[in-house]
């Protein structure tokens, strides 16, 4: 059993891909800045964390000049 | 404080896993041996555990001598021929002439029951012990692992006493030396596999909650 398969269920999207698209910013040079490896990130925009820590949300919002909620939605129950 | 030396570094677990196969392999191959070599031995002596009932015992003793200085081959006048009894410290040892081929299988079926235990023990153990090596001690299955090393560990305790008292039963039998004689086949049952069995089910449990941690820390980003 992978380990998105033993994940509890969730509707939080990352909206990482959105706010790089519109700083006209690559994933590679956000890791740059936030100090994230680019892996990490990855698995962050393609919705495959299942946590965040505070110290990676405070750097990522400061490096897109944004707010946690400009980052994360939660999509409606199906 | 935090120790942060390993108790067993990738190197040592590496020295270990490598041990711990040589070993299992051993105790397998040296248990069937050992078996085998007792099939061939039918028709000759066969020795199994039992206890002597305390009348018979004083009956054989009247001095009292003090029988824990030494192995002391008891008076032959209550048995039958070619049999022999052989009091050690804490055991009792009969030995029998003419045996049959059953009785030497059984006889010898505690040691093979031990070596496939071990042999057993240290298939599951191996996997374990290379995750460590590799610096991934929370790999899946090893919490199954180590929970199975315990259950080898109690199956063994509790089966190898029982074949030993089974071929006693059975040598016995053919002796027609059963509790009348003040004879009887001995199954003692040892505190310390289970004990062990115990710990190592913490060290199970240990695991499978640190498969849990390691699963959570997976996704955090």
């Amino acid at each position: 059993m992978s380990g998105d398969e033993s994940a509890e269920p969730h509707r939080v999207r990352c909206r990482l891909d959105v706010l790089l698209e519109e700083r006209s910013l690559t994933l590679t040079e956000l890791a740059d800045r936030v100090g994230v490896t680019v892996v990490n990130l990855s698995v962050l925009k393609n919705d495959r964390a299942r946590a965040v820590r505070f110290s990676t949300l405070t750097a990522l919002c400061d490096a897109l000049q944004c707010q946690p909620g400009d980052l994360f939605v939660v999509e409606p129950a199906p | 404080m935090n120790d942060t030396r390993p108790y067993l570094s990738s190197g040592w677990a590496s020295l270990v896993t490598v041990l711990v196969v040589v070993v299992g392999v051993v105790a397998l191959v040296g248990s069937v041996a050992y078996w085998i070599n007792g099939l061939t031995h039918a028709q000759a002596n066969v020795t199994v555990s039992v206890q002597v009932q305390q009348p018979l015992a004083q009956a054989w003793n009247p001095q009292g001598t003090d029988w824990s200085s030494d192995s002391v081959l008891l008076p032959r006048t209550a048995l039958p021929d070619g049999v022999g009894l052989h009091v050690a410290p804490d055991s009792v040892a009969l030995t029998a002439w003419d045996s049959t081929l059953l009785e030497q299988a059984l006889a010898r079926v505690n040691v093979l029951v031990v070596g496939f235990g071990i042999a057993l023990g240290s298939w599951l153990l191996r996997p374990v012990l290379r995750s460590l090596e590799l610096g991934r001690p929370f790999d899946p299955g090893n919490a199954r692992r180590v929970a199975g090393v315990a259950l080898v560990i109690a199956a063994v305790g509790l089966l190898a006493p029982a074949c030993s008292a089974l071929a006693a039963t059975v040598v016995l039998s053919r002796l027609d030396l059963g509790d009348p004689a003040g004879v009887a086949a001995s199954w003692r049952l040892e505190l310390l596999p289970f004990l062990v069995m115990a710990l190592v089910l913490a060290v199970a449990e240990s695991f499978r909650r640190g498969e849990q941690m390691r699963e959570d820390v997976e996704g955090l980003v």
